[in-house]
C-alpha cells in the first residue's frame, strides 16, 4: 500500500481510532502509541482486507486488538519486573495514569471512577461497553466489530451492566 | 438499572472526541520507513545461506584434498629415502 492512500485512510479514521485508544487506554501516550500501531497494521495488511466487513468495521477491530494486545504486553512487563505474584489470575490489566483529554476538568474525578471500575470488568464487557455508551454503535455495528451475534452483544451489554452495578455497591463514596 | 447507575453512563456521554497530536502521522510514517529499511527479504536471506554453504563445502574440499596430497608425498618421500619399493619383484634385480 503507498503513503498516499495510507494518508487518506489516516485523514479519514484517524479521529475513530485515537478516540477509542484513549476510551481503551485513558492515556494520551498509550493511545499514541497505540494508534500508531493501528495505522502499521492496515498498511501491512490492507492487501489483505476481503471486503466482507465495512472499512471502518475493520479498522474498529483492528483498534480494539491492538489495545487489548497493548495492556497485556504491559501486564507481562510488569510481571517480568516481579511487581505482580506470578499466580495473579486477575483480569485486570495494566493501565498508566489516567489522563484523557476528551474529559472536561469539573467531570473528571467522576469519570476516573467509573474508568476504573470498567477497567475491571471482563475485556469482551468493556470493549461492548465502550462502543455502546462511548462510540454509540448500534448492537449490530458491535455484533461486526467483535464478531458475535447481536444477541450476545446483548447478553454482553446486560452483563457489565449488572457487573458495575454490584462493584458500585462495592465501592464507598462513588456518590 | 438503578438512577446512580444511568448517571454513571451518562458521565460517560459527556466525554468529548479529541483530535491527535499533529504529528503523529509523521511518526508512523517514520516507523514504516523504517520497517522497510530493516527487512531482509526472505530470497535474500536464502542466497546468503546458499553461497556460505558453498563457500564451506568448497573450503572443506581444498582442505581435504590438500591433506590427502601431503600424506603421498610423504609416503613418497620415504620410499625414495629408503629405497624402498612397493612391488614384490625381487627376483629381477
Amino acid at each position: 500500500m503507498n503513503i498516499n492512500s495510507l494518508s487518506n485512510i489516516y485523514e479519514e479514521y484517524n479521529g475513530l481510532v485515537y478516540n477509542l485508544c484513549l476510551n481503551y487506554l485513558q492515556n494520551i501516550e498509550d493511545a499514541e502509541e497505540v494508534t500508531q500501531d493501528v495505522f502499521l497494521v492496515i498498511h501491512k495488511k490492507i492487501d489483505d482486507f476481503s471486503g466482507k466487513s465495512s472499512l471502518k468495521t475493520w479498522i474498529y477491530k483492528i483498534t480494539v486488538n491492538q489495545c487489548l494486545d497493548f495492556l497485556k504486553a504491559k501486564k507481562r512487563k510488569k510481571r517480568f519486573g516481579f511487581l505482580l505474584p506470578l499466580h495473579d489470575e486477575s483480569n485486570a490489566f495494566s493501565y498508566s495514569d489516567f489522563n484523557h483529554p476528551g474529559v472536561l476538568l469539573e467531570n473528571k474525578e467522576a469519570t476516573e471512577n467509573i474508568f476504573r471500575l470498567i477497567n475491571e470488568l471482563p475485556p469482551n464487557q468493556k470493549t461492548a461497553l465502550i462502543l455502546k455508551t462511548i462510540d454509540e454503535l448500534s448492537q449490530k455495528e458491535i455484533a461486526d466489530v467483535m464478531e458475535i451475534s447481536v444477541k450476545a452483544v446483548e447478553s454482553l451489554l446486560s452483563r457489565a451492566k449488572s457487573n458495575l452495578k454490584e462493584k458500585l455497591k462495592n465501592t464507598e463514596g462513588f456518590q | 438499572m438503578s438512577t446512580t447507575d444511568n448517571d454513571m453512563l451518562k458521565m460517560l456521554n459527556k466525554i468529548e472526541r479529541v483530535s491527535p497530536n499533529n504529528n503523529l502521522f509523521y511518526l508512523i510514517e517514520k516507523r514504516i520507513a523504517n520497517e522497510a529499511m530493516n527487512k531482509i527479504s526472505i530470497q535474500k536471506a536464502i542466497a546468503a545461506c546458499f553461497i556460505l554453504a558453498l563457500f564451506v563445502s568448497s573450503n572443506v574440499f581444498i582442505i581435504k584434498n590438500n591433506l590427502t596430497n601431503k600424506k603421498v608425498e610423504a609416503q613418497s618421500n620415504l620410499e625414495t629415502a629408503f629405497e624402498l619399493t612397493t612391488s614384490n619383484q625381487l627376483y629381477n634385480e
